[in-house]
């Protein structure tokens, strides 16, 4: 029964305080709204980071190589030098082209076409186009190239995977960054919902001396400006992820349309149900400690 | 215990109130009468001595106990200290929700007290709205609402008509009758001679007189 009792004074504690930011709706959505848009900052930029990582991870053919056999390699040194490459774990497929095939495809090509009449015969050798396995890590698929550029039968073994390493260099120091602006928004919400109870607390330091002086414990008297910092939180995170939802929907189009350019159908993703949850868990607990913080110091000076 | 400037308010006060007595504490302003609720309450802690309250050195109660204890006091305070902001009903309900009382249990208490002191009508009307009197009323509903042990009571009746102080020290007086100890400090002379009972005069922070226990 007790404890049927507690809960029913947390609910009804939940619930007024709820009602009280609703009869002051302005000052209530502008300081929800600016929690929101601080929010909404990093978890719009982790929604983008994991898009572009999977960006990257559509371009992973990209990071396949070429390996240029030398003049006069037959079939079957092709063949073998393919079969073993195909046997590494590093490897997701091995694909060949011929010196006819890669003749075929260059006629195709305009810019090839006069250059190519004045040979007498077919100058392109063997070609191995090598494309990663999709969890092959960067640094073993290039030490796999390194490896391959060395062999005899091997002329050359290029790759344009520079920019792909920039890019995950990239993506690496975004990722920090966006760790570091996390706690950096935090700090912020604390303060500015630490700054808004901290105001109201002291709109109603009367009553508090009034609970104190009729026996309220510290709990008790906290109680609503914690359930208001939930609020605070809550609507807080709500309001980001609405934002972040909006941002995602605008930029969906042109993310296709960029799939699209590479051969992808990848669609711009949402955050999720579990990051979601943690947006919203991170609104609230922000929002209950920046109460806390508030309130704790205050009601201590109240007591005798 | 001492003021803030380092003047005494009460020196060499000591008496003894035993569980069910009624008694007036008076004496002319400045005279350590609220200094008294205060230590009683916990409100205040005394320099030198000792304050039991129901057997407690009050001195010696923890934070936590300070809270228990102040449930147990019923104190009807001199400027009412009601918020302005929630109705009377929600004012008088107040010491019930602190002691964490049932719903039903809440409202079948707080209409009881508010029945008590006639301002049932009146419970959803902000005290902002009462008349003076009727706000002292309703503090003395709050004090009485939580069954005290201890009812303090620092000029409850400034206010009040003729008529009402004699029904509100009633009040006080049938609840001693119950077992609730009440310490009722007035200026009201007129109304100590109507309903006598134990009279304890502070002046200069010092007991003047105490007629003893009726």
């Amino acid at each position: 029964m007790k404890l049927l009792h507690f809960f029913r004074r947390h609910v009804v504690c939940c619930y007024s305080e709820a009602a009280r930011l609703a009869r002051h709706p302005l000052g209530s959505l502008m300081t929800v709204g600016a929690i929101g848009l601080a929010l909404a900052l990093p978890a719009g930029l982790s929604a983008f980071l994991r898009n572009a990582e999977g960006l990257a991870a559509v371009w992973g053919e990209a990071r396949s190589f070429s390996i240029y056999l030398k003049d006069g390699a037959s079939v079957a040194v092709a063949e073998q030098l393919a079969e073993d490459l195909e046997r590494n774990p590093a490897v997701g497929a091995v694909r060949r082209i011929s010196p006819a095939e890669a003749l075929s495809i260059m006629e195709g090509r305009s810019e090839f076409a006069g250059a190519l009449e004045t040979m007498e015969s077919n100058p392109l050798p063997w070609t191995l186009v090598v494309i990663p396995a999709p969890e092959a890590p960067d640094a073993e698929f290039l030490a796999l190239k390194a490896t391959v550029a060395t062999l005899e039968e091997v002329d050359q073994a290029l790759a344009d995977t520079q920019w792909l390493e920039r890019l995950s260099a990239l993506l690496a120091l975004a990722g920090q960054a966006l760790l570091l602006l996390l706690f950096m928004v935090l700090v912020a919400l604390v303060v500015i919902i630490g700054n808004t109870i901290r105001l109201e607390v002291q709109k109603q330091r009367d009553a508090l001396e009034v609970l104190a002086l009729l026996g309220a414990s510290r709990g008790y008297m906290r109680r609503p400006f914690l359930y208001q910092g939930f609020w605070y939180g809550l609507g807080g995170g709500l309001v980001a992820l609405g934002l972040v939802r909006l941002g995602l929907w605008i930029l969906g189009d042109s993310f296709s349309g960029l799939m699209a350019l590479y051969g992808g159908d990848r669609v711009l993703s949402s955050a999720g149900w579990r990051q979601e949850l943690l947006i919203l868990g991170v609104g609230v607990f922000t929002g209950w400690l920046g109460a806390w913080r508030a309130v704790a110091g205050q009601v201590r000076t109240l007591e005798a | 215990m001492r003021y803030r400037g380092g003047a005494e308010a009460l020196s060499e006060v000591s008496l003894s109130i035993a569980a069910g007595e009624f008694a007036y504490l008076t004496g002319p302003s400045g005279a350590g009468k609220t200094t008294l609720i205060k230590l009683l309450a916990a409100i205040e802690r005394p320099a030198r001595g000792q304050v039991f309250v129901m057997g407690r050195n009050v001195e010696r109660l923890s934070r936590r106990a300070i809270c228990r204890h102040r449930r147990n006091i019923g104190i009807v305070f001199q400027n009412n200290l009601l918020l302005e902001d929630r109705s009377a009903y929600q004012n008088v309900a107040l010491p019930l929700h602190i002691s964490g009382l049932g719903p039903r249990e809440v409202q079948r208490r707080t209409e009881a007290a508010l029945d008590s002191v006639g301002l049932l009508r009146s419970a959803r009307k902000s005290p902002r709205l009462l008349s003076q009197g009727e706000q002292q009323r309703l503090g003395i509903a709050r004090a009485v609402v939580n069954r005290p042990q201890l009812l303090i009571a620092d000029e409850p009746t400034g206010n009040l008509d003729p008529d009402l102080s004699r029904e509100v020290m009633q009040l006080f007086r049938r609840m001693a009758g119950y077992g609730v100890t009440a310490l009722v400090a007035t200026h009201d002379l007129g109304l100590i001679e109507a309903l006598p009972a134990r009279r304890i005069s502070l002046a200069e922070g010092r007991i003047h007189s105490d007629t003893g226990p009726a």
